[in-house]
C-alpha cells in the first residue's frame, strides 16, 4: 500500500532526476571544473597581462610625444578591446579526444575524461546518465591517487586502460550506431542496455581499482596502529 | 597483569635466556588445507542458494544456445579473481627478506660489535687482574685497576650508541611483526574467500552429478554436455582452489615463522642490552669498592633513566636490581669475580641468540624452500586461469559464483 507520503516523495525523487537530466550543463566532476576553471583563470591572467602592456605601451609612446591625443586613446581603448577579446576566446579549451586521452598523463587523466564524458552526455540516452555521473563521481575518488602512482605500476597501466580506452570505445561504439537501431533488440539486449550495463561495469570497476590502489595505504596505516600498540602496549609482544 | 610481567622478568634473569626457534612449516596438502577457515552456516545456506540458482539457471538453457554456453564460461573463471587475490598474498612471505638475522646489518650486527666491545672490559681477559685476586687487600695494585675502569669511561659513548641502535633494530622488528599481524588478517580474508569457493565448486560438483543423472533417460544430450563441458570445468577449477589454499595456508603459517623469531630476537636483544648495562652497573659499584674511584658513566646512567621507555622490562629490572647488585658487589668480598660473572652474563646471551639464529635459519630456508616448490606449482594453474580469462573476455561477470563479502 503506497500512502500519499512515500508517493509524494517518489514524485519528488522523479522530478529532481528529469531535473537533473534537462540541464545537463553541469560538471560531473570535480576534477573536471578544476581543469575548466584552470583553464579559464590563465586565459584571464594573459588578457591581464596584454591589457597592462598595452597601457604601459601608450604611456612611453605619450611621454615621448607629449601625449596621445584623442585618437591615441581611442586606437588603445579598441586594442585593449581586442585584445582581450581574443585572449579569452582563445585558445579553447582542448578538447580531449580518444587519442588524447591515451596519451594524457596520469595526473590529469580523470579530469580529461571527466570533460571528455561531459561532451559525450548529450548523445547518451536517458538510462545511462545517472550512470555518467556516478563514473565522474568515482573519478574524482580516483584522481588523487593517480597523484601517487608511477607510470610504469601495473595499476595504472590498469586504470589506463579502463578510463584512457575501454570507456572512450563503449561509447563511441554505442555512437556509431545508428539512432533508429539504438532501442532494438540485439541479441537479447538492446545496444541501449549494452551500453548502460558496459557504463555500469566500468563504474564498478573504477570503484575496485580504488580500493585496490588504496588497500597498500590502508595495509600502512593498520600497521603503523599495529605497532604502537605493540609498543607501547606490550599486547602480545612476547606473548607466543 | 604488569606485576605478573615483572616478576616473570626478574625471575627470567636468573633462569638461562632460553630462545626457541619455532619449527619450519612443512608443505600442506591441499586436503588438508581445506576447513582451516571456518565459514558460518548462514553464508553456508545462502552459497548453497547461489549454487541451485546457478543449476536452475543453467538446466533451462538450451543445449546448444549461446546461453548456455555463457553459462558455462562463468564455471571456468569461477574463483579467478578469490584466487588471484590469493595469490598476490601468498607470495609475501617470500618477498620478506630475512632482516635482522645476518651480521651484516641489523641487530645482527650491532650484537657482534657490543660483543667485541664488552670483550675488551672484560676483566677475565686481562690476565693482572684476574692474578690480582689472591692479592687483593694485600698489595694495592691501585693502578692497574685504575687505567682499566678508565677504559669503561672511554668506551661508554660506544656502548650507549650501540644500545640505541639495538633499540632501534627492535622497534624495527616490533614493526616488521605489526605489518605481518596486518599482512595475516588479509591472508585470513583472502582464505575465508577461497574457502567459500571451494565449498561453491563441492557443491556444484554434487548438484550437476546429480542432475545430470537424473536427465540421463529423459535428456540424453544435456546429461552428456552437462557432464563434458560444466561438470568438467568444476572439478577442474576445484583443483585448482584446493592448490591455491595449500600455498596461502602454508604462506599464513609461514609468517607466523617470522613473526615467533622476531619475538625471540627482541627478548635476546632486551636480554643483551639489560646484560651490558647490568655489568656496567657492576663495574661502578666493583670500582668504588676496589679502588674507592668514582667511575662516573655518565652515559651509562642516562640511559638507565631512558632506558625506561627505550627498553622497557630492561628498565625496570635495572631500578630494581640495583639495590641487589649494590649489596652483591660491596658484600662480596670477591667483587672482580662478581664482575666477571656479569661479563659471563653478556656472553651467555650472545651465545643464546647465536644458537637461536642458526637454527631460526634454517627453520626459515626449509620453509621458503618449502613454500617457494608450492608457489611454482600453484603458479601453472594460475596462469591456467588466467589464459581462460583472456580467451573468454566476453564471459559475463562471474557475481553469481563469487564469494560473499566477509
Amino acid at each position: 500500500m503506497a500512502s500519499p507520503a512515500s508517493q509524494s516523495d517518489e514524485i519528488l525523487h522523479g522530478a529532481r532526476r528529469s531535473l537533473k537530466r534537462v540541464r545537463m550543463g553541469p560538471p560531473i566532476g570535480m576534477k573536471s571544473r578544476a581543469l575548466r576553471r584552470a583553464h579559464f583563470y590563465g586565459k584571464l591572467a594573459r588578457a591581464g597581462i596584454a591589457v597592462g602592456a598595452l597601457l604601459i605601451g601608450a604611456g612611453i609612446i605619450g611621454a615621448i610625444i607629449d601625449g596621445i591625443g584623442f585618437w591615441g586613446v581611442m586606437i588603445t581603448g579598441a586594442l585593449g578591446a581586442a585584445a582581450i577579446y581574443t585572449l579569452m576566446r582563445y585558445p579553447e579549451m582542448p578538447m580531449p579526444t580518444v587519442e588524447t586521452l591515451r596519451q594524457t598523463d596520469l595526473a590529469t587523466l580523470a579530469g580529461k575524461t571527466e570533460i571528455w564524458l561531459e561532451a559525450q552526455r548529450a548523445a547518451l540516452p536517458a538510462p545511462a546518465i545517472p550512470v555518467v555521473q556516478n563514473i565522474g563521481l568515482r573519478l574524482d575518488a580516483l584522481a588523487p591517487q593517480l597523484q601517487t602512482l608511477a607510470e610504469t605500476d601495473p595499476a595504472s597501466r590498469e586504470v589506463r586502460k579502463l578510463v584512457g580506452e575501454h570507456l572512450p570505445e563503449l561509447i563511441n561504439g554505442y555512437r556509431r550506431i545508428p539512432e533508429t537501431l539504438r532501442r532494438q533488440d540485439n541479441g537479447g539486449k538492446t545496444p541501449e542496455q549494452q551500453l548502460v550495463d558496459g557504463l555500469k561495469r566500468i563504474d564498478r570497476e573504477i570503484e575496485t581499482m580504488t580500493g585496490q590502489i588504496a588497500r597498500g595505504e590502508l595495509d600502512k596505516l593498520a600497521t603503523r596502529e599495529r605497532f604502537l600498540e605493540i609498543r607501547y602496549d606490550g599486547a602480545s609482544e612476547t606473548a607466543q | 597483569m604488569s606485576t605478573n610481567a615483572s616478576t616473570e622478568t626478574l625471575t627470567a634473569t636468573e633462569t638461562e635466556l632460553k630462545l626457541t626457534p619455532p619449527d619450519p612449516v612443512p608443505p600442506i596438502a591441499a586436503e588438508k588445507a581445506v576447513g582451516l577457515v571456518p565459514v558460518e552456516d548462514e553464508v553456508k545456506s545462502k552459497l548453497a542458494e547461489k549454487v541451485e540458482g546457478y543449476i536452475a539457471d543453467l538446466l533451462a538453457q538450451d543445449v546448444n544456445s549461446p546461453e548456455f554456453g555463457k553459462r558455462v564460461d562463468q564455471l571456468t573463471n569461477m574463483g579467478r579473481k578469490e584466487i588471484m587475490e590469493a595469490a598476490g598474498q601468498s607470495n609475501r612471505f617470500l618477498d620478506r627478506p630475512i632482516r635482522q638475522m645476518d651480521e651484516t646489518s641489523g641487530v645482527g650486527a650491532d650484537l657482534a660489535e657490543l660483543r667485541r666491545t664488552v670483550e675488551d672490559l672484560d676483566p677475565s681477559k686481562r690476565g693482572n687482574l684476574t692474578t690480582k685476586q689472591k692479592l687483593f687487600g694485600i698489595i694495592p695494585w691501585g693502578n692497574k685497576l685504575r687505567n682499566y675502569f678508565d677504559s669503561y669511561q672511554s668506551a661508554q659513548g660506544h656502548i650507549s650508541s650501540i644500545l640505541g641502535r639495538l633499540a632501534n633494530g627492535k622497534d624495527e622488528l616490533l614493526m616488521d611483526n605489526a605489518a605481518i599481524d596486518v599482512e595475516r588478517q588479509n591472508l585470513w580474508k583472502a582464505m575465508g574467500k577461497l574457502e567459500q569457493m571451494i565449498l561453491i565448486s563441492k557443491q556444484l560438483d554434487g548438484r550437476l552429478e546429480e542432475k545430470a543423472a537424473e536427465l540421463e533417460l529423459s535428456d540424453p544430450a544435456k546429461a552428456k554436455a552437462i557432464r563434458e563441458t560444466a561438470l568438467f570445468y568444476v572439478r577442474q577449477r576445484h583443483q585448482d582452489l584446493l592448490t591455491q589454499m595449500a600455498v596461502t595456508v602454508q604462506g599464513y603459517l609461514a609468517m607466523d615463522l617470522v613473526k615467533k623469531n622476531n619475538i625471540e630476537l627482541v627478548k635476546g636483544v632486551d636480554r643483551a642490552s639489560t646484560t651490558t648495562v647490568g655489568a656496567l652497573r657492576t663495574a661502578v659499584t666493583v670500582a668504588q669498592a676496589m679502588t674507592n674511584q668514582r667511575l662516573v658513566l655518565g652515559q651509562i646512567t642516562a640511559l638507565n633513566t631512558t632506558t625506561a621507555n627505550i627498553i622497557d622490562s630492561t628498565g625496570k629490572l635495572l631500578r630494581e636490581n640495583t639495590a641487589a647488585i649494590h649489596e652483591q658487589a660491596s658484600a662480596s668480598t670477591i667483587p672482580l669475580e662478581t664482575l666477571s660473572r656479569a661479563f659471563q652474563n653478556i656472553y651467555d646471551t650472545m651465545d643464546a641468540i647465536d644458537t637461536f639464529k642458526v637454527k631460526a635459519l634454517e627453520s626459515m630456508k626449509q620453509t621458503s624452500e618449502a613454500l617457494e616448490k608450492e608457489v611454482e606449482k600453484s603458479k601453472g594453474y594460475i596462469a591456467r586461469a588466467e589464459g581462460q580469462a583472456q580467451a573468454k573476455a566476453s564471459a559475463p561477470e562471474t557475481n553469481l559464483l563469487s564469494a560473499l563479502e566477509a
